[in-house]
Formats: C-alpha cells, structure tokens, sequence
C-alpha cells in the first residue's frame, strides 16, 4: 500500500508538470491552428533565464517569477512577427509552421549549449521547501508536493479565467469561430500573439519548476515536446480541461509503466495514443470534433 | 524521428564541408603528410560532459608527444556519433572514405562500438576505442582490427561485485540505463557479487535517454528490502539519480552505491553537497599519489583549470597507447594495419590509473580498482579520501577468432 501510494504521489507530480506545457499547447493549437513544435524551446529558456536569475539573486522565487518572462516576450515575437505573417501570406499549412518551429527547437538547443556550454545546471531547492513531510504513513520530499499544489492552482485559475471572464469568452469564442470573433471587432492578431507569449511563458514556468527535481541541460526541451504532444491529443485539441485530465492519465500510465510494467514504460504512452487515434480522433474529451 | 531529422542536416553538411576538404588536398600527399586521426565522441547530449573531458585527455596525451610522430604531425578529424548507432556508422564511412584517416579513436556509447566494429573489421581500418566497455566488443565482435585502452565491463565491475560481497553486504538492489553498457556493466556487477554469496533480489532497468524522472524506479528499489543500491549511470542521468534519492530521504534507508561516473566530478557543481560521503568505486581519481598521475594532473590543470575526471584519464590512456604505438612504428601506419594493433598488443606503459597490459583480445586490463569516500579537503572543496583497493577482474570468453 505505502509504495503504491508513492507512486500515486509521483505520477500525480508527472502529471502536473506535463499539463503546464501542454496547456499553452494546446490552447495555441486549438486558437491558431499551429502546431508549434518549439514548444520545448520555451522550456529550455525559460529553466535556462530562471537559472541565471537564481544564480544572480541566490532567490528561488524570483527566478520563477522572472524566468518565464523570456519565453514569453520571445513567444510573443514569435507569433507577432513570424508566424501571423507567414499565415497571412497564406504559409500556413501544417508541415510548413512545423518544420520551421522544429528548427527553431534545435536551434535554440544549439544556441543555448554555445552560451552555457554542454555542462548540466540545477537550481536549489528553497529552504522553506526542502525535506519531507509524513503523510499516511509515508514520507514524501515537500517540492514535489508544491509542483503538484501549482499545477492544480494553475488548472483551477485558468479554468475560471476561460469560463467565467469576457478574455476567457474571446478564446473560447475564437476556437470555435475564428472568423465571427474577427468580425465583432476584435483584434485577433494581438489576442494570439498575447495568447502564444502565455502558452510560451507557462512553458517556461514549467522549466523552472521542474529544474530542483530535474537537471538543466541544452537539450532538455526536445524529449519532452513528445510526452506534450500525447497529452494534447489524447486530451482534444483546444480543449483545456481535457489536457488536465489527459496530462493525469499520460503521467499516471508513464509512471506506473515504470513501476509495475518496466518493460513497457518506452511504449505504455504510444500505446494509449494509438488507441485514442483509432477510437477518439477528437481526443477523449474533444467535444468539438476537431481532428488534427 | 526528431533526431534523425537533424542527423540528416549534419551530415549532408559535414559529408559537404568532407567532399570539398577532400578535393582541395591532392592525395600523394597524404603519403607524408599528417598522420590523420578521426576522434568519434558523443559531443551532444546525456554524454556531452564525459565526451569533452575524453577529448581533453586525448589532447593531452598527444601535446606530450609534441602532436608528432617521429616528426609527422598528428591531426585529429573529430565527428559526433550522436550516441547512435546509425549516425556513428555514418561517420565512420565519412572518416574511411572522404577524411581518409590513418585510423580512428574514441567511441563512448557500447551501441556505437558494436555497430562500428564489425565496420572496423570489413574496412581493415584499426579503431582503438575509449570507452565502450561493453564485453562483447572485445568478445563475440573481436577482430584483429580493433582495441580498447580502458577496461571491459565485466573486468570492472565483477571485481566490484567481489569487493561488495567480501564486505558483508548480502543483498543489492541494480539500477541502470536499459542498454548495451547498462546491461554489461550491471550484469557483471551481478556475476561478482552472486559467485561470491550475494544476492540481486530484483534489477531495475530505465530506457536510457528517455528517463527523466527515477521517482517510481527509486521507490520500487527501496521497497525492495535490499541493502544498497548499486548502479550505473552518467551524465545527466546520474545528477537526476542521485539528486532524486536523496529527495526522497533514502540515503539513511538504502546507499546509492555507484562508480566515478555516477559520482563524476563534473558532476559535483550540480550536485552540491549531495555527492558529500557518497563511497563508491573508481578506476582513477585526481590524488593518486603516482607520479605519472601527478603529472598527467598537472598538465590538464595548466591547460584547463581543472583536476581530470575519469573520462579526462581514460582519453589521456587512449591517445598515449595511440602515440607510443606510432612511435613504435616510426611514425608509419603499416600496409598490414592489423599490425598496428598487434604492436599496440604489445604495449605495456604505466599510465594515471595504473599499469596498463593488453590481453590477446586487445582488450586492456585494470591493474586495480579504488574504493573512496567523497570528503570535503583542507581547503573546503570536495575531494576523495582512498579507503581500500581490489585487483580488477579478467576479461569474459567469447572471442573464437584468434590473431
């Protein structure tokens, strides 16, 4: 009972760190059709500012309040200078945005290592955070605890945000009709832009965060764009509460495959995305019945 | 199909840089010319940190000699295998066909070193690699085209399992990457320690480079009931383990017990103060008190600031055995150039580690394995305190060819 329910604890931590990356991903796909494969770029920067915040401040929490701003101004440029004009040149299919935001993936992996070199970096862990705590009759290290209190803080405020706010009406007004939005007077543009320098920025949030448990390195972003990606389709494309709860069973099926079914743990995830592909193109809580 | 991606861009870049490198240069004059040296190594990537101190040892060994042979100078064409076998394949074919290298060095990753041998063997091109440690590589693949200047798993880490269960530990727990050198190295821990009464009640393999997280492995190992945790990781790999363990307060319940990779000390500045009384196994560490390990260490401190890790002194063996082979020959690669490997054979020089001896498969032998603690020195920094030392173990059979 007692590793079981670790392991409940540590799929649940999985879990919360995937869903920080795939909610700007999937609200960037949902929004504005692109399939933004620099996604893991923004982790990467974000782990990497965060990390010469803290070591210029020796402060935890100023790096995680600073660190995603990077991603997000270099999120915003992006789409507001690159990708916006691209589309409206018409360059907007799928493999065109793709390919160039792959690059833009390896390239910051190679510019980041040319910086800060090859080496692995790591942010401490804040005092207040540090040890454990007993619960249940177990012990459990109190950051892992915080990643999964943040993650459901950031579900549970940008839940609200989108249901009960007029921004939170645009965005869901603009997944389902990009051009009614346009035609009530609404600046689209800049709402995406605005929209893909968060995504971008909770990326980076998730960067930071993961950098006590994890270390920092230059390819960190490239392994991880694929765990988000499963997670944004087995969720439905666009649809928020539906990447919550497919982050929960992508970082669950990932860490019990590791626990229980070690022999599985490379393919448990692929698995689960096939058989969603074939039985709910739409994701399991797609309602709209997008396809990607 | 993320990584062949960009694996196909380097290489139509490298493979053009090669063809026109290749067209300026006439070819008689590569009779007298630089001897050339195509060093393969995982620049990037989980093994990026190992592959830079090899190359800096690899230097090293060569400014020794003056970066000449009996009066040729040596050049070293570097490639990056990726850490992947098809890509180490094509670099390879690059270095034979395009750099036209007298012969080629490094190679850290075992599945590299399997996919290259058999290369190595078809293409009579002697490939004298660093690390792969793999057992089959100087076993099942044996050839007289190829040698290893550091050790095989199984000389390593059989004799470590030995030591442990001479100690009185009864029962282990392995963890390790779920590849080629994970499964040697682990496997030859376990051979060790269960000829000699121990028990391995349950091994633990993570997918190697996928691994981000070893939470769910750790708790599996501690719940075990085992009495230490032995392991093989490096790189990237080995911070997040040992961070992780200690996260998750086993260092009091179940030792992390390791080798100078787990405990590496690149490594140390992301550790901290984790690494701190971490014992564990090593093949050679800054303060051996020799005098060929107090100059190597001297030297790579002049050059780069730093004291050597176990990479830095692996790469240091596999150029000097490289140079005094050269230097054997009179500074030729013979037209026979499975001789140059027969006279490497031969060799026996003392190097930072301890004597070095190759057996009749080209494969070298450690003289002795160290048992340190990580204690904070004098001067505050972190350094390692020698506590015992074993004989390393021989090679495992397997090679059915002989020469």
């Amino acid at each position: 009972m007692q590793p079981f329910l670790i392991q409940l604890l540590n799929g649940v931590q999985l879990s919360m760190l995937v869903f920080l990356l795939a909610v700007g991903l999937t609200l960037i796909f949902g929004l504005m059709n692109i399939l933004n494969l620099a996604h893991g770029a923004f982790f990467t920067m974000g782990a990497y500012f965060g990390l010469v915040v803290a070591n210029n401040t020796g402060s935890f929490w100023l790096a995680l309040l600073v660190g995603p701003l990077l991603p997000f101004a270099a999120g915003f440029i992006l789409q507001f200078f690159v990708l916006q004009p691209l589309a409206q040149r018409g360059r907007s299919t799928h493999l065109d945005l793709a390919l160039l935001t792959f690059g833009l993936l390896f390239a910051t992996a190679g510019a980041v290592e040319y910086i800060f070199g090859s080496a692995f970096h790591s942010i401490v862990t804040p005092d207040v955070l540090m040890g454990r705590v007993a619960l249940l009759g177990i012990e459990y290290p109190i950051y892992r605890l915080f990643i999964i209190a943040i993650g459901i803080a950031i579900a549970v405020g940008l839940i609200l945000v989108i249901d009960r706010t007029l921004v939170g009406a645009t965005l869901r007004a603009g997944v389902d009709n990009r051009e009614m939005v346009t035609a009530l007077g609404i600046n689209i543009t800049f709402l995406f832009a605005l929209v893909f320098g968060f995504g971008s920025a909770l990326a980076g949030f998730a960067g930071v965060v993961s950098a006590p448990v994890m270390s920092i390195y230059s390819s960190m972003g490239i392994g991880i764009v694929v765990t988000t990606f499963v997670v944004v389709v087995v969720g439905g494309l666009g649809n928020l509460k539906g990447s919550f709860y497919a982050s929960l069973i992508v970082g669950m099926t990932d860490t019990f495959a590791q626990a229980y079914l070690p022999e599985a743990e490379l393919f448990a995830i692929y698995i689960l995305l096939i058989a969603v592909m074939i039985f709910r193109p739409q994701g399991l809580f797609g309602a709209v019945g997008r396809v990607a | 199909m993320a990584m062949s991606f960009k694996g196909y861009a380097l290489i139509g870049l490298t493979g053009a840089i090669g063809l026109a490198a290749s067209a300026s240069v006439p070819t008689y004059a590569q009779e007298k010319g630089a001897i050339k040296i195509g060093l393969m190594l995982p620049y990037k990537g989980v093994y990026a940190v190992p592959a830079e101190s090899i190359d800096r040892g690899f230097q090293i060994a060569l400014e020794e000699f003056g970066n000449k042979s009996n009066g040729r100078p040596i050049e070293i064409i570097r490639a990056d295998d990726e850490l992947t076998p098809s890509v180490g394949v094509q670099r390879f074919n690059k270095f034979v066909q395009s750099d036209k290298v007298a012969l080629v060095a490094g190679v850290v990753g075992s599945n590299v070193g399997i996919a290259l041998s058999e290369l190595a063997d078809k293409n009579k091109m002697p490939m004298v690699f660093v690390n792969a440690f793999a057992d089959e590589i100087t076993g099942k693949f044996c050839s007289p085209y190829i040698a290893r200047t550091s050790f095989s798993a199984n000389g390593f880490e059989y004799a470590s399992g030995k030591y442990w269960a001479s100690k009185g530990v009864k029962t282990a727990v392995t963890m390790g990457p779920d590849y080629s050198a994970g499964r040697a190295f682990i496997g030859g821990f376990k051979r060790g320690f269960e000829d000699n009464g121990g028990k391995v009640i349950e091994e633990i393999w993570t997918p190697f480079q996928k691994t981000k997280d070893y939470s769910a492995a750790l708790t599996q190992a501690a719940n075990s009931g085992a009495q230490i945790i032995y392991a093989f990781y490096a790189g990237a790999e080995a911070i997040q383990v040992v961070k992780q363990h200690a996260d998750f307060g086993l260092r009091t319940k179940i030792p992390f017990i390791g080798d100078h990779w787990v405990y590496d000390e690149a490594l140390w500045p992301a550790l901290g103060d984790l690494a701190l009384n971490a014992q564990h196994v090593a093949t050679h560490y800054p303060s051996i008190e020799t005098e060929v390990n107090q100059k190597f260490v001297k030297a790579y401190n002049a050059k780069y600031k730093q004291d050597p890790d176990v990479s830095a002194a692996l790469g240091y063996d596999n150029g000097k055995a490289i140079m005094l082979t050269l230097e054997k020959l009179g500074g030729e690669m013979p037209q026979d150039r499975a001789k140059f490997i027969s006279t490497m054979r031969d060799l026996t020089f003392d190097s930072p580690r301890g004597k070095i001896k190759f057996n009749a498969q080209n494969s070298a032998l450690l003289e002795k394995v160290y048992v340190v603690e990580i204690v904070k020195g004098p001067d505050g920094k972190m350094q390692r305190k020698p506590l015992d030392q074993f004989p390393g173990a021989g090679d495992l059979p397997g090679c059915t060819k002989s020469f």
